[in-house]
């Protein structure tokens, strides 16, 4: 009897140690995309991708901070702050937590073959994506978020989206 | 009833229980019970996110858009006869007015917009555009459910400037003007 509890005990110990949570701190020698100039595309992604119907959500896997969006301080509200430094921070990391090894093989290509990501594949809506297209390949967000990728982020294309006026309504 | 029968009405009754959507269940149930005092219909639950039930997957009749107009981001005073104007991204526009719960809604007969949607508020001599455009369905209260929190902008308004709040006349649920 004693072995039988001995034995159920050794069970359930491997039982648990399987299901836990890998160390990510594990995790080296992987390539992310600029932490510095992410900000740019932090702003740029966040009118198409970062809304609260859509990335900006806490139960998605990219999930996008921001001042227009979902917000880290529990006091927040997506009407009246800027991205706070924090929400850039939580943003990069949720982004390059996506597929890591994808994103370390295109950041060593310099950003060639970007569509290995399924971050790319979906905003061009080449992957099925509830939210649709959201760029197409050379226009300015795709432009931003490829650059970065490619280690020169093409800030002006970033710029153009993070301040593009909303369309003007023509009701007759 | 023949065996035959039965098992039919098994696997109707299998296959339904297969297609129900716990996590929407579970959505409409935190919704709670409707006001005693309203009716359901179009004045019920404002300021609730009406495409939970009143979609395809949802018991109630299909909306593509749907939403509550209140006066002010802190007002609980809805607006009644408020213009909403939808622009869409096949440049489709689409008018709809709000009543006197303060809401409003367009069937999938009038107006099946393309995504992204784009909104204006128009009443009273005054205007507020909507800073970006709902992606995601046309469900105000996704975005737009009571007070300001992370995860909500606060409910949708009219105007940020209180002084407004004497100019809004009020309308009786029957159309009368007051």
């Amino acid at each position: 009897m004693k072995k039988f509890g001995l034995l159920f005990l050794i069970v359930c110990a491997i039982e648990i140690a399987a299901c836990s949570l890998p160390e990510n701190e594990g995790v080296s020698g992987l390539m992310i995309p600029d932490r510095t100039t992410f900000p740019k595309v932090a702003d740029a992604l966040q009118p198409s991708c970062g809304t609260l119907d859509c990335h900006g959500q806490p139960g998605r896997n990219l999930r996008l901070y921001g001042g227009r969006g979902l917000r880290l301080d529990p006091m927040g509200n997506p009407a009246d702050e800027a991205t706070t430094e924090a929400e850039y921070r939580a943003s990069f990391a949720s982004l390059v937590g996506l597929e890591p090894e994808a994103l370390d093989v295109v950041v060593r290509q310099s950003g060639l073959d970007s569509e290995q990501l399924s971050l790319i594949r979906k905003a061009r809506g080449v992957e099925l994506h509830r939210g649709g297209v959201q760029m197409l390949p050379g226009d300015p967000l795709d432009r931003c978020l490829t650059s970065w990728l490619s280690g020169r982020v093409h800030e002006d294309a970033c710029l153009r989206v993070s301040s593009a006026p909303r369309p003007h309504i023509e009701v007759p | 009833m023949i065996p035959s029968q039965k098992a039919f009405g098994l696997v109707v009754f299998l296959t339904v229980a297969a297609c129900a959507d716990p996590v929407l269940e579970a959505q409409i149930a935190a919704l709670g019970e409707e006001s005693p005092h309203v009716l359901p219909g179009p004045l019920h639950r404002p300021g609730q996110p009406c495409l939970l039930c009143h979609s395809a997957a949802g018991p109630a009749s299909r909306f593509t858009v749907a939403g509550t107009v209140f006066l002010t981001p802190t007002a609980e005073q809805p607006v009644a006869g408020v213009e909403v104007q939808l622009f869409d991204a096949s440049r489709r526009w689409f008018l709809a007015y709000t009543n006197c719960a303060g809401n409003f809604f367009v069937t999938p007969q009038e107006y099946e917009p393309r995504l992204p949607l784009w909104v204006s508020l128009s009443g009273q001599g005054l205007r507020i555009d909507m800073e970006s455009p709902m992606h995601k369905d046309g469900d105000c209260a996704t975005c737009h459910r009571g007070k300001k929190s992370p995860t909500s902008a606060g409910h949708v308004y009219l105007t940020a400037d209180p002084l407004q709040f004497e100019a809004a006349p009020t309308h009786a649920c029957g159309g009368v003007r007051k």
